[in-house]
C-alpha cells in the first residue's frame, strides 16, 4: 500500500473520540426510549408493577401541596393495592405549554388541573363529561353525615365551580374555595396603632391607613398602607367588591329581560328612557369611596402586578395587601412578621360619607375552585373518578385543606379557627348593573378610571363621557350584537341563558324569542331546565335578598322598587333523571 | 426569459415535488392567515359564532376611531424619536470599527452579540423596575443627583403638577410621563442588532479609502461624515426600514410596561396594542375589527417602506 493510500485510509477511519461520542449518543437515545416506553406502559395500563397507574398533575409549586396530595395518594393505595397514584407538579409558567403538548400527543395525565373555569374549547375537545358521575353518591362518605348524598350535593355550592355553563355539563372537580381577603402586618399594626386588631368597618380602616401614613412620615421611611395592583382596583377587585353594596338594588327596575343578573341592555334601556341616572348620589358615593381607598395604595400601583404587591408586603413596605386564600401559605412561609387576615371592611350605617347609601355586605359567590378535569384519553376513568371521590370525601377534603391551610369545599368539613375568615359571605347583596359590558366602554373605564382614582379628572368629567359613550357606542354595539345573534343559532352563553330564565319562571313567556332554538322541548331548553334545577339555590338566595329589600332592611329609595316575585325552583325529578343518565345514552 | 416547457416540467417533476412541502407550509402559515385577516375584516365577527358581513364598515369605523387616530399620533412621535435614537448605534459602531486593537474590536463585537440571547421581555421588565416610583433606579438617581429638585422647580414654573416635592413621580402611571418614558426606554439606545449591521457595513470599507482620506487631510469627524456615513447608508436604510416597521407594529413593550390599556388615560395605546385588545381581550372580542386594524397597519407599513425605498437614495 502506498503512503498516499495509507493516508487516505487513515482519513477515512473514524477516530476513537468520534466513536465514543457516537456510543454515548446511542446510549442516551436508548435510555430515553426506554424511559418513554416505561411511562407510556405505566400510563393506565398494567405496568411493570402490575398496578393500574393514575396520574394527577397540578401547577402549584409549593412543596406542601405535593405532600398533601401524596398523602392522599398513599392512603388511597392502601385501600386499593392494585392502584398506583402518581402526583406530578408542573411549574405554572410552563403548565399550559406542557399540557398542550400532552393533549395533542394523547399522553394527557388522567387528572389534570384546569387553569380556567369554563374553558369550553378545552373541555369539549379533551375532557370527559363528568355529569353522569356527579349524580352518584360518594362511597368514601360512608359513616358520615354526607352518606348517601349525591357527590355534587356534598359540595357547599352544589359543585357549581365545576359546571361549565356554555356546555351545560360538569367538567371540573373542585377541591377548595377562593375568596379575596386583606392580609396585614400585625407587628406594624401594633407599632402604629397600639393594637393588632383588624378594622371594624371602612371608616376604622381608613383611620388606620391615615395612622400608617403619618407613622411613615414621622419616621422618614417608605411604608404604604395598602399594596395594591392594577387588578385590585379594577372590576375584579375592590370595584366589584363594593359595587353591589352601593348599586345592587338598581338591578331590579332595569332587569329588562328578567334574567336576575347584570346586563348591558338594562343600563342602556335605563339611560335611553331617562330612568337611570349614572350621576345619582349612590353611584357618586361609590366612586368617592373608590378614590378614598386608592389614596392609600402605593404610588404607581396601576402598573404593579400581584408579585410586586406581595413583594412590598413581605418586605414590610406595605402594611396590608389584598390576597386570595392560597396566599396564606406564601405569607406564612416568607413573611418575617405575624400575619393577620380580615374581610374587606364595609361602611356601617353610621358612616358619615357612605352610610346612607350602603345597602349591605356584598355577597361573595361561593364558587369552589382548584378544579381537576378528567382526560378523555384516560384508560381508567372510573378509577380516576374514584380517586377524586376519595380526595373530596368529607374526611379527606377536611384533612387535605387543613394540611394546606385552605378552606374546604365540602359541606360540614371542619376547618381551623383562623381559616374561618376565608368562608365566603353567602348572604348579602349580589346583583348590580353591568356598566362595563360594551368593549369601547370597558376600554374607556380601563383607561380613565385610574385617572379618576389619581385625582386627575373629576367624577363629573369621568361620568359625562361615560354616559355619552353608552348612548352612542353602547347603543350601536348592542344593536349590532342583537342583529348578529338573532340571525344565527343562539349562543350558549350565560348571558343568553339569563334571557331565557323567564320562561322557567313564567310559563306564559314561552314565546319570547320566536324562531330560535329555544322553544319547549328543544335540547337547549332542556339544558336551561337542568341549569335551573341545579342552581335553584341561587334563586333561593336572590329571593332572600329581595325579601330583605321588600322588608325595608336595605335602605335604598323605594321609588326604584318593583313588585318582582322570584321563587326558588324545586329540583325537577324528570330533569334530574335525564341528567343522571350516562353520557351517550340519549 | 427562458420558458419552461411542459415536457421539461415532466422531466424535472421530482425537483418541483421537493419544493412543494415548503410551499405548502408557506401558504398554510403565512398566506392563509393573511388572507383570513383580509376576509374577516369585512365581517362583524367575535371570533366565535357571531359573524355577519358588514362590508367596509370596519374600515370606515377605524378611520374615524379616536383610539386609532391617537394611536398613530403616538406612533409617529415614537418613530421620530427612534430616528434620533439610531444615532448612538452608528457612533458606537464607528468607534468599535476604528479600534486599533483587533482583539478589542472582536471583544466588543462579542459583547454586542451576547445580549441577543437575552429575551427581550427580560430587558423590558428590567426597565419596568427602573421606572418603579418607589424603589426604581431612575427616581433614586434623580434624587441622588438632585435633578429631582430641578424637575420640581421646572414643574413649579409651568404648573404641570407632575413633579411635586415630597412625592416620587410615577413614570408609568401619569399620562404626561408615559410618552417620555417610552422614548427614554433603552437609554443610551445602542441597539445590538443595529450596531452589528453598521459594523458589517463599515468592515466593507477598503483601507485605501481611509488612506486617501488621510492624505486629503480629513480628520476623524470629516472621515465619518464624508467616507463612513455615505458608505454605510445601505445599512442605515435597512435599520430605518426595520425601525419603522418595528415601531408601528410593536406593542409588546407597551403591553409589559403599561398593561393592555396603554396606561392611565390610554396615553400609550399604540395601534398594535389596540388591535390586540380588540382581538383577544375586550369583554366581547371584535375580531373582525381587529383584522381591519391589522390590514390598515399593513398598508401603512407597506406605504412607508415604499416611500423609504423611493426617496432615501443611496449613491455610491
Amino acid at each position: 500500500m502506498s503512503q498516499a493510500q495509507t493516508e487516505m485510509a487513515s482519513k477515512r477511519s473514524i477516530s476513537p473520540v468520534i466513536m465514543i461520542g457516537l456510543a454515548l449518543c446511542i446510549i442516551a437515545y436508548a435510555v430515553s426510549i426506554f424511559h418513554v416506553v416505561k411511562i407510556r406502559m405505566a400510563d393506565g395500563d398494567l405496568g411493570t408493577e402490575n398496578k393500574t397507574v393514575i396520574r394527577l398533575v397540578h401547577f402549584l409549586s409549593e412543596k406542601n401541596v405535593n405532600e398533601a396530595f401524596n398523602k392522599l395518594a398513599r392512603d388511597y393505595e392502601e385501600l386499593h393495592p392494585d392502584t398506583k397514584i402518581v402526583i406530578q407538579s408542573i411549574p405554572f409558567r410552563a403548565y399550559q405549554q406542557w399540557l398542550n403538548t400532552q393533549l395533542i400527543g394523547g399522553t394527557t395525565p388522567d387528572l389534570f388541573q384546569l387553569k380556567e373555569r369554563g374553558d369550553w374549547t378545552m373541555a369539549s375537545k379533551f375532557q370527559e363529561v363528568l355529569t353522569p358521575f356527579v349524580g352518584e353518591t360518594n362511597p368514601y362518605n360512608e359513616g358520615t353525615e354526607l352518606m348517601g348524598i349525591p357527590w355534587r350535593d356534598t359540595y357547599f355550592d352544589g359543585m357549581e365551580g365545576g359546571y361549565f355553563y356554555s356546555l351545560l355539563e360538569f367538567y371540573g372537580i373542585p377541591m377548595t374555595v377562593e375568596t379575596n381577603r386583606i392580609f396585614y402586618n400585625k407587628d406594624l399594626f401594633r407599632k402604629v396603632t397600639g393594637s393588632d386588631a383588624p378594622p371594624k368597618n371602612f371608616r376604622d380602616w381608613m383611620e388606620i391607613c391615615a395612622a400608617i401614613k403619618a407613622y411613615a412620615q414621622t419616621e422618614g421611611i417608605k411604608i404604604f398602607p395598602i399594596a395594591a395592583t392594577r387588578e385590585d382596583a379594577r372590576e375584579k377587585g375592590f370595584h366589584t367588591h363594593y359595587m353591589p353594596s352601593f348599586t345592587g338594588g338598581m338591578l331590579i327596575p332595569f332587569d329588562v329581560n328578567a334574567g336576575g343578573g347584570p346586563t348591558s341592555q338594562g343600563v342602556l334601556w335605563g339611560l335611553q328612557t331617562g330612568t337611570l341616572d349614572l350621576k345619582e348620589d349612590r353611584i357618586r358615593a361609590f366612586y368617592t369611596m373608590q378614590r378614598e381607598l386608592a389614596d392609600n395604595f402605593q404610588p404607581g400601583f396601576v402598573n404593579d402586578m400581584a408579585d410586586q404587591a406581595r413583594f412590598l408586603f413581605v418586605r414590610q413596605r406595605a402594611a396590608m395587601v389584598m390576597g386570595k386564600t392560597f396566599d396564606i401559605i406564601l405569607y406564612n412561609d416568607t413573611a418575617k412578621f405575624e400575619v393577620g387576615v380580615f374581610r374587606i371592611p364595609i361602611p356601617d350605617k353610621n358612616d358619615p360619607k357612605y352610610g346612607e347609601y350602603f345597602m349591605g355586605q356584598a355577597w361573595e359567590e361561593p364558587i369552589t375552585k382548584f378544579l381537576f378535569g378528567l382526560s378523555k384519553t384516560s384508560h381508567n376513568k372510573d378509577i380516576a373518578i374514584d380517586f377524586m371521590k376519595f380526595c373530596t370525601s368529607l374526611r379527606n377534603n377536611e384533612r387535605f385543606c387543613r394540611q394546606l391551610d385552605w378552606y374546604p369545599a365540602i359541606r360540614n368539613a371542619k376547618t381551623k379557627e383562623e381559616l374561618k375568615i376565608f368562608a365566603p359571605v353567602d348572604q348579602g347583596v349580589s346583583s348590580f348593573l353591568d356598566f362595563l359590558g360594551v368593549p369601547d366602554i370597558k376600554l374607556y373605564f380601563d383607561q380613565q378610571f385610574f385617572l379618576y382614582l389619581g385625582g386627575q379628572i373629576t367624577f363629573d368629567e369621568y361620568m359625562d363621557e361615560f354616559i355619552r359613550l353608552w348612548k352612542t357606542k353602547g347603543e350601536k354595539w348592542l344593536i349590532v350584537q342583537r342583529d348578529a345573534i338573532s340571525k344565527k343559532e343562539i349562543i350558549g352563553s350565560e348571558r343568553n341563558l339569563a334571557g331565557s330564565r323567564v320562561k322557567l319562571l313564567f310559563e306564559e313567556a314561552g314565546q319570547m324569542h320566536p324562531g330560535q332554538a329555544m322553544g319547549t322541548g328543544t335540547p337547549y331548553q332542556l339544558g336551561v331546565q337542568i341549569v335551573q334545577a341545579f342552581f335553584g339555590h341561587v334563586f333561593t338566595y336572590k329571593q332572600f335578598v329581595h325579601e330583605r329589600i321588600k322588608n325595608g332592611t336595605y335602605s335604598f329609595p323605594p321609588r326604584n322598587l318593583m313588585p318582582v316575585e322570584l321563587f326558588p325552583i324545586p329540583p325537577n325529578e324528570k330533569v334530574l333523571s335525564i341528567m343522571r343518565k350516562p353520557s351517550g345514552d340519549s | 426569459m427562458k420558458q419552461v416547457s411542459i415536457r421539461q416540467l415532466r422531466f424535472h417533476w421530482q425537483v418541483y415535488m421537493w419544493v412543494l412541502p415548503s410551499l405548502a407550509l408557506l401558504l398554510t402559515f403565512a398566506y392563509f392567515p393573511a388572507w383570513g385577516a383580509i376576509y374577516y375584516s369585512f365581517f362583524n365577527w367575535d371570533g366565535g359564532f357571531t359573524k355577519e358581513f358588514i362590508g367596509y364598515d370596519n374600515y370606515r369605523r377605524a378611520l374615524t376611531d379616536p383610539y386609532v387616530i391617537y394611536g398613530y399620533f403616538i406612533v409617529s412621535i415614537l418613530v421620530l424619536a427612534n430616528l434620533f435614537k439610531m444615532i448612538p448605534s452608528i457612533a458606537v459602531a464607528v468607534a468599535i470599527h476604528r479600534l486599533k486593537s483587533t482583539r478589542f474590536g472582536y471583544f466588543y463585537r462579542v459583547l454586542f452579540v451576547i445580549p441577543l440571547i437575552i429575551p427581550a421581555i427580560v430587558m423590558i421588565l428590567i426597565w419596568k423596575y427602573f421606572y418603579d416610583p418607589n424603589f426604581g433606579i431612575l427616581n433614586t438617581f434623580l434624587e441622588f443627583t438632585h435633578l429631582m429638585d430641578v424637575l420640581n422647580y421646572i414643574d413649579g414654573l409651568f404648573q404641570w403638577g407632575v413633579f411635586v416635592e415630597g412625592t416620587s413621580p410615577a413614570w408609568l402611571a401619569r399620562p404626561e410621563l408615559i410618552i417620555p418614558s417610552l422614548i427614554l426606554w433603552g437609554f443610551p439606545w445602542v441597539g445590538t442588532i443595529g450596531v452589528l449591521i453598521y459594523l458589517s457595513g463599515l468592515s466593507g470599507i477598503s483601507d485605501h479609502i481611509y488612506d486617501a482620506a488621510k492624505i486629503d487631510g480629513a480628520g476623524p469627524f470629516r472621515t465619518f461624515w464624508s467616507v463612513e456615513l455615505p458608505l454605510i447608508l445601505t445599512q442605515v436604510r435597512i435599520n430605518l426600514v426595520l425601525m419603522i416597521i418595528g415601531t408601528i407594529k410593536d406593542y409588546g413593550l407597551v403591553l409589559v410596561l403599561l398593561g393592555n390599556t396603554g396606561g392611565p388615560g390610554g396615553a400609550g395605546l399604540v395601534p398594535g396594542l389596540y388591535m390586540f385588545r380588540k382581538a383577544f381581550y375586550d369583554k366581547e372580542t371584535e375580531m373582525g375589527y381587529a383584522c381591519a386594524l391589522g390590514i390598515i397597519m399593513f398598508i401603512i407599513i407597506l406605504g412607508l417602506t415604499f416611500l423609504n425605498h423611493k426617496y432615501v437614495r443611496i449613491e455610491k
